[in-house]
């Protein structure tokens, strides 16, 4: 309903000669920003193999992930194991791959999770101000007021371990921080003229949210959500290290590094390479994440 | 001055009683039952009840909650843990000072290291020393301190055996925890005074500065810095506060008896009032921080006092700052 209306619209004002090359070269300036910026295109490329590695899993590994075997346990690297196996003699290799799947995905579930709740109560709190605002900003003061780890920890100890309570309870902690970030974007647009213009033209509040003030807030939710992967990534692992995320025999990467940890003296290859996965991968969504924020908007680059 | 101190600290009162609230309800939603747990298995039906009773579980959600609260502000009783029955408020008293004395010396040294890399890093833009301090920055924010530990730990424990692998006797036993710890705070440090020097440096006070003959030294010393100073002092506080309740795993791989320990003794055998109380302590730490870098703020900016003092402005200042590190 609301595409077709959209597109009903934009006819009209075609008709009436408005053009829409604006927004497209909007976007030029953007992927032209980004291109040049090369740590955040390595960013890039380094986020790109490691989706297709962990995505395509089957096809670059042979061995299951589960497949034990105990005659070939401890082994370092070699032509059969490119990463070695770990102590019940299971590829490395097909263990990180498999594991980036439930890191990435579960950190990708909270991000979306945490991102929705917040968009909606960041912009309803900035939007109707007031009492409303009051009061949710209250809540979050409590909630921002517990240190994030240790939140995530309390509700993962409440809703227990696995992918799906380990998002949830990263999402709970994240929520917070992209209300405030929301709601201070929709402060500073609530003033601007086409938001009354919107509202003399008989919009409604709901329509003045989600079409004229979100779509204005993008830039700093796209930056704050592409550095959240990474701070997601480090907090699943965090919280599968203390034994409240993902439990093995799923592999997670920060569950096969906290399981390799007790072998560490003897075969470092089992803790080094998870170790390697999660620092690369927060590494490269960082840069890219500061590359993001440059490209969609220069005036909050350092 | 004196008065917004007080009011701040009023201010407290309500946002930790939501955090005991919120803190308190979470457990209570959670499924298993306390009181299995103490009793373990072969306990007959009459012991159950007593022990419930005791503890004061069966009562209602809004009867706990209540003595919860009353307990912990009339006697700072905390409950005791499930498995050891030790009350964790004395657990909480000694392990705190275990924990504070490694956060100190990592705050010390992060900003003994962190402010002057991030002050070449800006005043040397582009340079070599730029890029180095930089990208160590990116890179050891990367890495997760549950990485680092035991890598450290193998270096300089197993291979080089410079430091006891775990445990706390002696100096020689803090230098990895702290190191690991400072590590990501100094990278944080850097990042931000690089980029808030940037911001400064190119105001027009600090080409005046310049252009009246002022050396250098004295420009970056005198004006850039000191206007530089205030989101440093922001982060500092914040990751002092963070190091006081959450070095749970630094504090874990070193088996260092401090409270991160503790949460993850409270974690691993689902102690919950042991859970509930660090994480009522951290938030509360983190609050107390939170007043402490407001204070610094007036110190280092003297312009902030008046801010503070006066409601209406304050608020209204507030307002436009929030306003404006939103735009789009």
């Amino acid at each position: 309903m609301v595409m077709f209306n959209t597109k009903k619209r934009r006819r009209k004002m075609e008709m009436a000669g408005v053009q829409f090359t604006k927004s497209n070269s909007r976007f030029g300036d953007i992927a032209a920003r980004m291109l040049r910026n090369k740590l955040g295109m390595v960013g890039l490329i380094i986020i790109v193999v490691l989706l297709i590695l962990v995505i395509f899993a089957p096809l670059f590994t042979k061995y299951p992930y589960f497949e034990q075997s105990f005659p070939d346990r401890f082994l370092y690297p070699n032509a059969e194991h490119i990463l070695g196996t770990d102590n019940f003699g299971r590829d490395l290799w097909s263990r990180m791959l498999y594991g980036g799947r439930i890191s990435l995905l579960v950190s990708l579930v909270a991000l979306v999770m945490s991102n929705v709740v917040g968009i909606i109560i960041g912009a309803v709190s900035g939007y109707f101000g007031g009492a409303v605002d009051e009061i949710i900003n209250r809540i979050l003061d409590i909630l921002m007021s517990i240190p994030s780890m240790l939140m995530a920890i309390a509700v993962a100890a409440a809703l227990g371990a696995g992918p799906v309570k380990t998002s949830i309870a990263i999402a709970v902690t994240g929520m917070p921080y992209g209300a405030r970030l929301v709601r201070s974007s929709v402060l500073a647009l609530k003033g601007n003229e086409f938001i009354e213009a919107a509202r003399a033209t008989g919009s409604s509040n709901l329509r003045i949210i989600f079409k004229h003030v979100l779509p204005n807030t993008l830039a700093p939710i796209i930056v704050n959500a592409t550095l959240n992967i990474g701070s997601n990534i480090m907090a699943i692992s965090g919280l599968s290290f203390v034994g409240l995320g993902v439990q093995p025999p799923t592999p997670e990467w920060g569950s096969i590094l906290s399981a390799g940890r007790e072998f560490i003296r003897d075969f470092p290859p089992i803790v080094i390479f998870p170790a390697l996965f999660i620092g690369l991968t927060i590494f490269a969504i960082n840069i890219l994440g500061d590359a993001l924020r440059d490209a969609l908007d220069p005036r909050l680059k350092d | 001055m004196a008065k917004y101190v007080l009011k701040r600290i009023l201010l407290l009162i309500p946002v930790l009683l939501g955090v005991l609230i919120v803190v308190f309800t979470i457990t209570y939603l959670t499924p298993g039952d306390p009181v299995v747990t103490i009793l373990g298995t072969g306990y007959t039906p009459e012991k159950y009840v007593a022990k419930a009773a005791e503890l004061g579980l069966d009562k209602s959600y809004l009867e706990q909650l209540w003595n919860y609260i009353w307990h912990i502000f009339t006697r700072l009783d905390f409950g005791k843990s499930y498995i050891t029955n030790v009350p964790v408020a004395t657990e909480l008293a000694t392990r705190v000072v275990v924990t504070a004395k490694i956060a100190i010396i990592t705050i010390i040294i992060d900003v003994l290291v962190g402010v002057p890399c991030g002050i070449i890093a800006s005043t040397k833009q582009y340079s070599a020393w730029d890029y180095g301090f930089t990208s160590f920055a990116l890179l050891s924010s990367a890495i997760p301190s549950f990485v680092i530990a035991p890598v450290f730990q193998v270096i300089f424990c197993v291979k080089l055996r410079w430091f006891p692998l775990a445990g706390l006797a002696g100096v020689s036993s803090y230098v990895l925890p702290i190191a690991v710890n400072a590590l990501g705070g100094i990278a944080l440090i850097t990042r931000m005074t690089r980029s808030s020097m940037l911001e400064t440096i190119r105001q027009d006070y600090i080409r005046t500065a310049k252009a009246k003959g002022m050396g250098r030294r004295e420009v970056v010393r005198k004006h850039a810095l000191k206007n530089a100073l205030i989101p440093v002092i922001t982060v500092t506080g914040s990751s002092f506060a963070l190091m006081m309740g959450g070095a749970l795993v630094v504090e874990m791989i070193f088996t260092i008896p401090g409270l991160g320990t503790y949460l993850y003794n409270g974690i691993t055998n689902r102690d919950y009032p042991i859970i509930n109380g660090s994480v009522i302590l951290a938030a509360t730490i983190v609050c107390i921080m939170s007043i402490v870098v407001d204070i610094t703020y007036t110190v280092v900016d003297p312009r902030l006092k008046t801010q503070f003092v006066s409601k209406k402005s304050g608020n209204r200042r507030k307002k436009l700052a929030q306003a404006g590190d939103g735009h789009v």
